[in-house]
């Protein structure tokens, strides 16, 4: 009798639980965060805050900003290639994936949104590293923001045309898209902001403001780190924008702090110290420090088009007032090759 | 020529590589802080010594910079010195930045404690090696080298320094016992310091003897010094590559001591050693020795070192080709060429003579080419001959022009008469029955050509050189375009590629560009002819082809690129991306027929693979690539190719037991191979050979799928043998008939392997019936052999794997084998070697070593380098050396290690495992046979010492063991890694000895 019961109960569950789930059952979508954990499910509601991921009943909410990705169910295969390769940094790879996807025999619209802007990601970053044209590239990030305002990516296309109309000397403008960014859900994508703005300021010769912007970040209690990264970047930021307003022994003493610290796997991180130790240099009017500086960037941390391009373009500077002609033709003609629209 | 007398000659480019070989060993890894380190390394690298010398003088500015390496900046700073050194063309500049390097050293010698004390020495050594031999450069006088030998001793007694030092610290260490990877990489870099400085030591005493004008007479006792450390090394340390390359330099001073026999000894013990890179110099100066001692001789003994230089000489690299040791060699061979070419007495027939004669100008006229100190020796050899080698074509001058245009100009003025050279020349080249006239025209024409080319690259050169900022960007670009031309016609590809990828990259989607990429595309793909290995190339190559399909999109002659860069990624088993690439084309011929060699390419892929799964799926992308490709091919369009590709896609269909495929693709009206034959007629024979015993393939496997149309399709069959008979014509018919008939059985065995469970049953019973009503109605020797073949291949295939004996049926196959091949050999006395050797392989199959070994020690007497019954013959022996009674049981392993069967001069017709790793050992393509040779000594050893309680010959099976893998890491791959890893295990164990194995690390 009471294995009947037992049995009984066991079938009444499952036909309950058949029931209860059809639609996580149905499709399974994976969210990565930055952590490196994920979670998989539903996504079952998108805005430019981030995404609803549903399992089990349970709603689950991702912050953008706080998303590296998401593989979505029926992703075509060239997608989910396309998009390791983007996360990756080889964007000439991820687009000729992309290029590959066939948009007729995707179901589902968030795939469709996914492809177009892993599309307008990789033609910006590599606009941005001198292999393409940066208005094109900006005008398809545009068009891509404008269709997609509920994108997960939205604050992430915001972030690169900033980045295309700092390149492209429209600061007024990349301070507009950047300011935006101050609206996202994230933390870390808010204090980016901040660094950002403090960027343009260093690009419009605004050395105090630039200042005042890293100041700020700097002055934050570090939770994650992301917000770590960024104080390190804003401390080379800061040192700059120190040499700027002409106060090179400051500026050389942060980046002592800052090379002391110095994880050379970073490269971001190490080519803008770097630079920013040539620039100490040169308020100093130690124009072999700089030079040595600047080497460091150019030598070991070229992977970062934009520092190493900058690095490259003082070398062609400084070389010559040192009494190295040839070495600045030599830099010059890196700098064209590698990078024709810098 | 020992190590550092190369740097006499060509100080420049050999001494920083030395010099640079220790630092490489012992520099720490940055974590955190300043990366002093790796920014060093760059600077040097980017040339930029003055600012590292900088950066080292401040480099207390940066923080966090280890303090090992703030102890190590004199160190560095030398480093610095030596490279600056070695860049300046200034030799007094030169020999000031040698003076500040010792300085520097010196600086830093003083520290008692640190990691890098030793390299420092070494580095110290070899500057005052390098100082010594600038003095004894040119023509030294009496103060010269005096003062040079002081330095060489004084080189010797630094390096006697570090060689004593070392000693202790590595004595020491053996009794720790490292066991931390960083202490045996310290040990690593001990041993590896001192065997460097042991063999300094010895050469630096050899090199100060030669100061003496009379080296042997006064400095004898400096050559018996270094003579007796030499000994040491190549016996006491010949594992090593420092060890090797001693018993070279042995032999050496052993000559210059007038020891020959003993000098001559060391020099064919040199060639004994593994075949090496490492080795590979050496062994071309000890065969010069041998030469040279051999040509001492009276009367002459020249063939010897014939025999032994000239394979070598055929193996030379491309990176070799104008290696200073290499001319000594090409020079040597030469003169024994030459003697033998004037022993009327020995050589009697006059071409024999004569085609000596030959070989001696070939190599001559090579070293005469390559600009070095031997050039001199080499024309004058020629000239000897009768040669009047003419030196270099010279340039011929142009006037400086005036301007671009000018230049251009006068370039253009010269086409008419390039023209009109090249048709001549044409023509000229192209009569039959040409005379010595006409030949001395056509090298006057050539000439004149040669001429006017380099005037009119002349022109352009300077022309261009005259462009500055706002000249006609057009002119340029035309003129670019002319250049590259010109130098593609002139055979010189580097320079050619250079202008026209700068023409291209600077005028992408103009004419001028396409013209100039075009130019670099040909003359890339011609230098990739020529270094077919050289990746840089390659990877221009690929490159450019990408740029050119972005560039010029619509261009046709653009899309040759894409061509270009898929038979690239064939070439460089990309398969991933060359499929992308074809899948990406658009539909056509010429789609199709790529999609046909990329499956044909994954199907020989398919083959070669040792791994099952990747096999599995090359072969389903190869069946799919094909079939794609053939299925493309409308109406009567196909050709040889396709038919080729079809045979490839029914082979596959019958690996992948798609009987039913595999038939629909030969039966093909389209393309299948029969039709293709019947429509082409003239079919070439290897095709329609290839066809018909394809088929017979497909006919068995039919039979064994549909045991009830077996009649039918024997009938069908036996239509088949006939037509593959008549296929094969000409005065070799029998012999490829045989080749196909064993190809043929060979890729049953293959579908055999393939096939498991009742499967592989009834297609065995299908076959043993086919075979047999062939047997009956033939007497044709080459189907009896191809029935011995493939009963033979059945037998392989039916015995359980690792057993070496054969039992139950297969013992019936096997014997039918034997009579088979008796009966073949009955009918015909001079039957081949290969009969013979498959009547000896089923004997030993079948446990009748006796047997096995009278037949093969018969091949071998008619051939003895066939190196397959070698081998199977040595295995013989040790197959019969399990079974015999256990008192003969070492007396059996050593035949297997040493040979047997005595000829009538007393030298054994079969070598043993032993002489076959030796000589196999020595050239690359017979690796694989070289790592089992190796691993059958030690496993006879082993078993020998086993069953004999000798420990001392399963340590010796030990040390086996652990030598190849000194001196071979990678042990020939990683399935011979495991082999041997398993066999040291197992004598480890046996040894009571902690059970190690090989280090792990080499897998890797």
């Amino acid at each position: 009798m009471k294995r009947i019961f037992s049995q009984a109960r066991v079938l009444v569950f499952a036909c309950t639980w058949m029931l209860a789930v059809p639609s996580a059952h149905a499709q399974i979508d994976r969210v990565y965060d930055m952590k490196g954990d994920n979670v998989s499910g539903a996504v079952v509601e998108r805005t430019k805050d981030g995404v609803k991921l549903e399992k089990a009943g349970v709603t689950k909410n991702f912050k953008a900003g706080e998303i590296t990705k998401i593989m979505f169910e029926g992703d075509p295969p060239q997608l989910t290639k396309a998009r390791g390769f983007a996360l990756d940094g080889q964007y000439d790879q991820a687009l000729q994936e992309l290029k590959k996807v066939k948009p007729n025999t995707i179901n589902r619209d968030i795939i469709k949104e996914e492809v177009a802007f892993y599309y307008a990601l990789c033609e910006a970053e590599l606009a941005l590293s001198g292999q393409g044209k940066i208005d094109d590239a900006a005008r398809r990030m545009i068009d891509f923001a404008g269709r997609n305002r509920d994108s997960w990516h939205f604050y992430e296309a915001g972030k690169l045309l900033g980045d295309l109309a700092l390149a492209s000397n429209k600061s007024d403008q990349a301070l507009k898209y950047y300011r935006s960014l101050e609206n996202a859900p994230a933390e870390a994508t808010k204090i980016q902001a901040r660094y950002l703005q403090g960027l343009v300021q260093l690009k419009m010769k605004q050395g105090a403001a630039a200042v005042a912007d890293f100041d700020q970040i700097l002055g934050l209690k570090p939770q994650t780190t992301q917000i770590v990264r960024l104080q390190t970047l804003s401390k080379a930021g800061k040192a700059v924008a120190l040499a700027l307003q002409g106060n090179g022994d400051q500026a050389n003493e942060l980046t002592n702090t800052l090379i002391a610290e110095l994880n050379p796997e970073d490269v971001e991180i190490a080519a803008r110290i770097y630079n920013a130790r040539g620039a100490s240099c040169e308020a100093r009017d130690d124009i072999e420090g700089a030079i040595m500086a600047y080497l460091h960037t150019h030598l070991m941390f070229s992977v970062q088009p934009d520092a190493h391009a900058e690095a490259l373009k003082r070398l062609v500077e400084l070389w010559p007032r040192v009494g190295k002609p040839e070495r600045a033709a030599q830099a010059r003609q890196e700098l064209q090759s590698r990078y024709p629209g810098f | 020529m020992p190590l550092y007398t190369g740097l006499r000659g060509i100080p420049r480019s050999l001494i920083l590589p030395l010099l640079l070989v220790a630092a490489v060993v012992t520099t720490p890894l940055v974590v955190a802080g300043e990366p002093a380190n790796n920014f060093v390394k760059q600077l040097r690298a980017a040339a930029y010594f003055d600012t590292a010398l900088t950066y080292l003088n401040r480099i207390d500015e940066y923080p966090g910079v280890p303090e090992e390496f703030l102890k190590a900046i004199p160190l560095e700073k030398a480093q610095t010195y030596i490279a600056l050194a070695i860049s300046s063309r200034n030799s007094d500049r030169r020999n000031e930045n040698f003076r500040l390097a010792e300085a520097e050293i010196a600086k830093f010698l003083k520290l008692k404690e640190h990691p890098r004390l030793s390299e420092a020495r070494l580095k110290l050594g070899k500057l005052q090696l390098v100082r010594a031999n600038q003095l004894m450069g040119s023509e030294p006088d009496d103060k010269a080298r005096s003062e040079a030998a002081e330095s060489y001793l004084g080189a010797s007694k630094t390096f006697d320094a570090i060689v004593e030092d070392l000693r202790g610290k590595l004595k020491k260490m053996v009794t720790a016992k490292p066991s931390d990877p960083a202490s045996k990489s310290r040990r690593d870099q001990y041993r590896g310091e001192f065997l460097e400085a042991m063999n300094s030591a010895a050469e630096s005493r050899r090199l100060a003897a030669g100061t003496y004008p009379d080296p042997v007479k006064d400095g004898k006792e400096l050559l018996e010094e270094a003579l007796k450390s030499f000994t040491e090394l190549s016996e006491s340390y010949g594992r090593y590559a420092q060890g090797a390359i001693a018993t070279l330099q042995r032999g050496q001073v052993e000559e210059q001591l007038g020891n020959k026999d003993k000098a001559l000894d060391s020099y064919l013990r040199m060639l004994e050693q593994p075949d090496a890179d490492a080795l590979r110099d050496a062994k071309y100066q000890a065969v010069s020795g041998i030469i040279r001692l051999g040509l001492a001789k009276s009367p002459p003994n020249y063939q010897m070192g014939i025999d032994r230089g000239d394979p070598l000489i055929q193996d030379i690299r491309p990176n070799e080709r104008t290696a200073s040791n290499v001319q000594d060699l090409r020079i040597a061979l030469a003169k024994a060429y030459l003697a033998r070419s004037n022993d009327t007495e020995k050589i009697k027939k006059p071409v024999e003579r004569k085609r000596a004669e030959g070989s001696a100008r070939d190599l001559l006229n090579k070293a005469s080419r390559i600009p070095s100190p031997q050039a001199k020796e080499a024309i004058e050899l020629l000239a000897d001959l009768g040669i009047d080698r003419e030196a270099p074509a010279e340039m011929p001058k142009a006037e400086q022009p005036e301007s671009l245009g000018a230049a251009y100009q006068s370039a253009s003025d010269l086409q008419p008469a390039m023209d009109s050279l090249e048709k001549a020349i044409e023509q000229l080249a192209s009569k039959p029955n040409a005379d010595d006239a006409d030949k001395k025209q056509l090298d006057e024409l050539n000439k004149s050509l040669f001429e006017n080319r380099m005037l009119a690259i002349q022109y352009l050169q300077r022309g261009l050189s005259l462009v500055e900022v706002g000249s006609d960007s057009a002119v340029m670009n035309q003129a670019r375009q002319y250049l590259a031309y010109l130098l593609f016609k002139a055979k010189q590809y580097r320079d050619a590629t250079v202008v026209g990828l700068f023409l291209a990259r600077n005028a992408p989607g103009s004419d001028a560009g396409l013209s100039g990429g075009l130019v670099a595309l040909n003359a890339l793909q011609l230098l990739l002819v020529e270094d077919s290995g050289n990746e840089s190339v390659s990877g221009q190559l690929e490159s450019l082809a990408d740029f050119m399909l972005k560039s010029w999109p619509e261009e046709e002659k653009a899309a040759r690129a894409q061509g270009v860069i898929i038979k690239i990624a064939l070439k460089d088993s990309k398969w991933g991306e060359a499929e992308t690439r074809i899948l990406a084309m658009p539909k056509g011929a010429e789609r199709s027929s790529f999609m046909r060699l990329l499956g044909v390419l994954l199907w020989n892929e398919y083959i070669r693979s040792d791994d099952e799964a990747k096999a599995r799926e090359y072969l389903e992308k190869a069946a799919i690539h094909v079939a794609g490709g053939l299925s493309a091919i409308k109406g009567k369009l196909a050709d040889m190719e396709a038919g080729k590709a079809a045979l490839v896609l029914i082979k596959i269909h019958l690996r992948m037991n798609d009987i039913e495929a595999a038939s629909g693709v030969m039966e093909n009206e389209t393309y299948g191979p029969r039709a293709i034959i019947d429509r082409l007629g003239d079919a070439n024979q290897s095709f329609a050979s290839d066809t018909y015993s394809t088929e017979l393939l497909v006919l068995v496997q039919q039979m064994a799928n549909s045991p009830g149309q077996a009649d039918a399709l024997l009938k069908r069959a036996a239509g088949v043998m006939d037509e593959l008979r008549e296929s094969v014509t000409g005065p070799d018919a029998q012999k490829k008939l045989t080749a196909i008939y064993m190809r043929a059985s060979r890729e049953i065995r293959e579908s055999l392997n393939a096939s498991t469970g009742p499967a592989k049953q009834s297609l065995v019973s299908a076959f043993r019936v086919f075979m047999e009503k062939i047997s009956e109605n033939t007497e044709d020797a080459a189907t009896l052999q191809w029935v011995g073949q493939t009963l033979m291949a059945l037998a392989e295939t039916s015995m359980s794997p690792g057993s070496s004996k054969a039992t139950g049926n297969t013992v019936e196959l096997l014997e039918t084998a034997v009579s088979t091949f008796q009966r073949i050999k009955k009918g015909n006395p001079d039957a081949s070697l290969t009969v013979e050797f498959q009547l000896a392989k089923a004997q030993q199959m079948l446990g009748n070593y006796s047997a096995a070994i009278t037949e093969y020690a018969g091949i071998l007497k008619k051939k003895p380098t066939m190196l397959d019954a070698q081998v199977a013959a040595a295995l013989t022996y040790e197959q019969w050396a399990q079974v015999v009674p256990a008192k003969f049981t070492v007396a059996a392993y050593n035949k297997a290690l040493s040979g047997g069967k005595p000829d009538d001069q007393g030298k054994n017709l079969i070598w043993g495992w032993g002489k076959v790793s030796q000589l196999t050992g020595r050239n690359p393509k017979y690796k694989d046979m070289f790592f089992n040779a190796r691993y059958h000594v030690a496993l006879c050893r082993y078993l020998s010492g086993k069953k004999s309680g000798s420990k001392k010959l399963m340590e010796k099976s030990k040390s086996d063991i652990t030598t190849v893998h000194a001196l071979y890491p990678a042990m020939g791959g990683e399935a011979q890694f495991l082999k041997f890893d398993k066999l040291l295990k197992q004598i480890e164990g046996d040894l009571g000895q902690p059970v190690q194995g090989l280090p792990k690390a080499a897998v890797k």
